[in-house]
C-alpha cells in the first residue's frame, strides 16, 4: 500500500532518473556527454548558491571563489598522493570553513553591500591563485590532476573514471546527492527559517530565529557544495588556473539559476541544463551570444520573475484552474 | 509580576524619545499604553522587544534584567510582539508562518534535520500542533494551509498575533492590533484579546481607539512626549485632567 502511494507521487522523479541514467546511451557523443557532464557539475555549484541567494536571499558573488578553493584544494592534494575521496570532502570542508570566517564580517551587511563584499572576495581569490606561484602555480595553474580514484568493488572488480560515461555517472551520483541534502533542508523548519529571514528579517527576530546565524550557516552549506563542485571540476579536467575563480563563471551560475528558477529546487538543475545546452548551440555566433543571454534575462526578470520553474508552476496551476472550471460548470448543469 | 520596567530612557540624538518611564505588568492582566501620536509607545516596545537600547534604565522579565538582549535572544526569553504594519511571513503559507515562529522552542540540528532523526521528528510534530492549536484559537484553522497573500486585512492581524502565541511566550506585545480596521473588524480583534486574557495569556496593548480601551484594559498608562503622565483603571484615566488635556488639549480640560 505504501510502496504503491509512493510509486502513484513520484513516478515523474522516477522517469526522470531512468532518463539520467540513460544518458550516456542516448548521447554516444564523447564531447555531448562531457559538456552534459560539466553543466551538472555546474548544477552542484548552482544548487549551492540557490540556498544562500536563492532561499535566504543574500545575493553572495563569493561563490567562484568556494569553487576554486574546492578545485585547488583537490589539485594539491590529489597531486600530493591523496586519494580524491579524501581530497574531496577535505577540500570543500575548508571551503567551508573559509566561508564562516568570509561570512563573519560580511554578513554584517545588507543587499548590495553584502554582493560587493563577497565579490570582493572572489577578486581577491583569483589574484592569490594567480600570483602564489610555489602554491598554484600562477597563472598557468597546476596541470597533471589525477582522475579520481577507482572505487574497488567486491564482486565486478574495480571501477575507474577514464571513461565519459563512468566521470557522467560519478557525477550524476554528487548531483543526486547535492539535491537530496537540499530536498532535506528546504522541506524542513530550517527550510522555513531561511524563507523567513529572506522574507522578513526584523520579524524572523521577534520570533527568536537568530538572523545573523541563520544567514551563516546558509552561507557555509551553500560554499560547502561549492566546494565539492570545484573539487570535482578538477579532477574531471585535469587542469585548474585562476580562471575557476573567475567572475564570469559566477555570473554564469547567477543567469542559471534566475532563468531556472531561484528559491526552488529543480531551478538550478533545470536552468544550468537548459542554458547550457542554449550556450551550445549558439556556439556560431560566438562572443555575440552575450547579446541574447542579456535580452533572455530581461525578459525572465520582467515576464517570469520565479525563472522557468515558476512558469511551468503557473502554468500547470492555470490549467488546473481551467480544468477545475470546466468541470464545475459542467457538474452545475448536470445538477 | 511579569514584566517590570524601571526608569527606561531612550534618546535620539536631541530628542528624548522616552523618558524615564517606569511601569509593570502582573501576571494575566491586560495593561494598556496610551497617548497621542509621537507620545514614545511604538519606541517603548521595540526597546522591550530589543530592537532598540535603552540609553539607561532597566528592563526585568520575572526579575531577571533583560535590556540589551537582542530581539532573538527576547523572543526567547519569553516575550513576543506584533508590529503596527502587520509583519507577517507573506512568502510562507499560513501554518508555516506559525511552525517557523516555534522554532525557538525546538532543539534539533542540522544533522538532525538531514537525517531526520526521531528528535526532528518529535519536534516536527510538536510545532505542527502547537500551530493547528495556535490557528484554531485565532480562527484560522481552515485557511492553514492558503498563502498569507489570500488573507483579509483582518485575518492578517490575527495571524500576526497567532505568530506572536506560537512563540509560548509569557507576554504579548500587541502594538495597535485594530489600526487600519473597520468597526466590524475592529471588534473581531477585540474579542480576540478578551479571549486571549480568558486563556491566561499577559497581554501590553497600544491601542488609539479610547471607547475600546475602556472596557478592555484592566490598566492604563498614560505617555505624552516619552513621558508617563498617568496611571491608573480606566475610569480613573477618564477622569485625570492631564490625560484629557494630553488628548482633546487645554480648553476642554474643565
Amino acid at each position: 500500500m505504501r510502496r504503491g502511494q509512493f510509486f502513484r507521487e513520484k513516478w515523474p522523479y522516477l522517469i526522470l532518473l531512468v532518463f539520467a541514467l540513460a544518458v550516456p546511451a542516448l548521447f554516444p557523443s564523447r564531447y555531448v556527454l562531457q559538456v552534459i557532464t560539466m553543466s551538472c557539475v555546474f548544477a552542484i555549484a548552482t544548487l549551492g548558491l540557490n540556498l544562500i541567494l536563492g532561499y535566504t536571499g543574500q545575493v553572495s558573488l563569493a561563490h567562484a571563489g568556494f569553487f576554486a578553493i574546492g578545485a585547488y584544494g583537490v589539485a594539491m592534494m590529489t597531486k600530493a598522493g591523496l586519494s580524491f575521496w579524501l581530497a574531496l570532502p577535505l577540500s570543500a570542508l575548508l571551503a567551508a570553513a573559509v566561508s564562516f570566517f568570509v561570512g563573519l564580517p560580511t554578513l554584517r551587511t545588507r543587499g548590495s553591500y553584502f554582493a560587493i563584499a563577497t565579490l570582493c572576495f572572489g577578486v581577491i581569490v583569483s589574484i592569490v591563485a594567480g600570483s602564489w606561484f610555489s602554491l598554484t602555480g600562477g597563472h598557468t595553474g597546476i596541470v597533471g590532476i589525477p582522475l579520481p580514484n577507482a572505487i574497488p568493488f567486491p564482486l565486478v572488480g574495480e571501477i575507474g573514471f577514464h571513461s565519459k560515461a563512468a566521470q557522467y555517472y560519478l557525477v550524476l551520483g554528487f548531483l543526486l546527492l547535492t539535491l537530496f541534502v537540499m530536498h532535506r533542508l528546504v522541506n524542513s523548519v530550517q527550510g522555513l527559517s531561511f524563507v523567513a529571514v529572506r522574507n522578513n528579517e526584523v520579524l524572523a527576530g521577534a520570533v527568536g530565529i537568530n538572523a545573523f546565524a541563520t544567514k551563516l550557516l546558509s552561507f557555509v552549506i551553500a560554499s560547502f557544495f561549492a566546494g565539492i563542485a570545484g573539487g570535482i571540476y578538477a579532477s574531471l579536467m585535469r587542469s585548474v588556473s585562476p580562471d575557476v575563480a573567475s567572475i564570469n563563471l559566477m555570473f554564469n551560475w547567477v543567469v542559471y539559476l534566475l532563468l531556472g528558477g531561484a528559491g526552488t529546487l529543480a531551478g538550478p538543475v533545470v536552468g544550468t541544463l537548459a542554458i547550457s545546452a542554449l550556450t551550445e548551440s549558439l556556439q556560431f555566433l560566438a562572443e555575440y551570444n552575450l547579446l541574447v543571454f542579456g535580452a533572455l534575462l530581461v525578459a525572465a526578470m520582467v515576464y517570469c520573475p520565479r525563472g522557468l520553474v515558476g512558469l511551468v508552476e503557473a502554468g500547470g496551476k492555470k490549467v488546473r484552474v481551467y480544468y477545475r472550471r470546466q468541470v464545475g460548470v459542467r457538474s452545475d448543469l448536470e445538477g | 509580576m511579569i514584566l517590570r520596567v524601571e526608569r527606561l530612557t531612550r534618546r535620539f540624538g536631541g530628542l528624548l524619545a522616552v523618558n524615564e518611564v517606569s511601569f509593570h505588568v502582573e501576571k494575566g492582566e491586560i495593561l494598556a499604553i496610551i497617548g497621542p501620536n509621537g507620545a514614545g509607545k511604538t519606541t517603548v516596545f521595540n526597546l522591550i522587544s530589543g530592537l532598540l537600547h535603552p540609553t539607561s534604565g532597566q528592563i526585568y522579565l520575572e526579575g531577571v534584567p533583560i535590556a540589551g538582549l537582542r530581539p532573538h535572544q527576547i523572543a526567547r526569553k519569553g516575550i513576543a510582539r506584533t508590529f503596527q504594519t502587520t509583519a507577517l511571513f507573506n512568502q510562507l503559507r499560513v501554518i508555516d508562518n506559525l511552525v517557523v515562529a516555534h522554532k525557538l522552542r525546538t532543539t534539533h540540528g542540522l544533522l538532525d534535520t538531514l537525517f531526520r532523526t526521531r528528535r526532528w521528528r518529535a519536534d516536527r510534530e510538536k510545532s505542527l500542533a502547537r500551530a493547528v492549536e495556535v490557528l484554531e484559537f485565532v480562527g484560522l484553522r481552515e485557511k492553514a494551509l492558503h498563502p498569507v497573500s489570500t488573507l483579509s486585512q483582518e485575518e492578517q492581524k490575527r495571524l500576526a498575533i497567532g505568530v506572536a502565541l506560537a512563540t509560548e511566550p509569557k507576554i504579548v506585545l500587541l502594538d495597535e492590533p485594530t489600526a487600519g480596521l473597520i468597526q466590524d473588524e475592529t471588534d473581531g480583534i477585540m474579542t480576540l484579546i478578551k479571549k486571549l486574557k480568558a486563556a491566561g495569556v499577559t497581554v501590553c496593548v497600544i491601542e488609539h481607539k479610547m471607547r475600546l480601551i475602556m472596557d478592555l484594559a484592566e490598566r492604563i498608562i498614560v505617555l505624552n512626549y516619552g513621558n508617563k503622565i498617568a496611571e491608573g483603571t480606566p475610569e480613573e484615566i477618564s477622569r485625570n485632567d492631564a490625560v484629557v488635556q494630553a488628548y482633546l488639549g487645554g480648553e476642554y480640560a474643565a
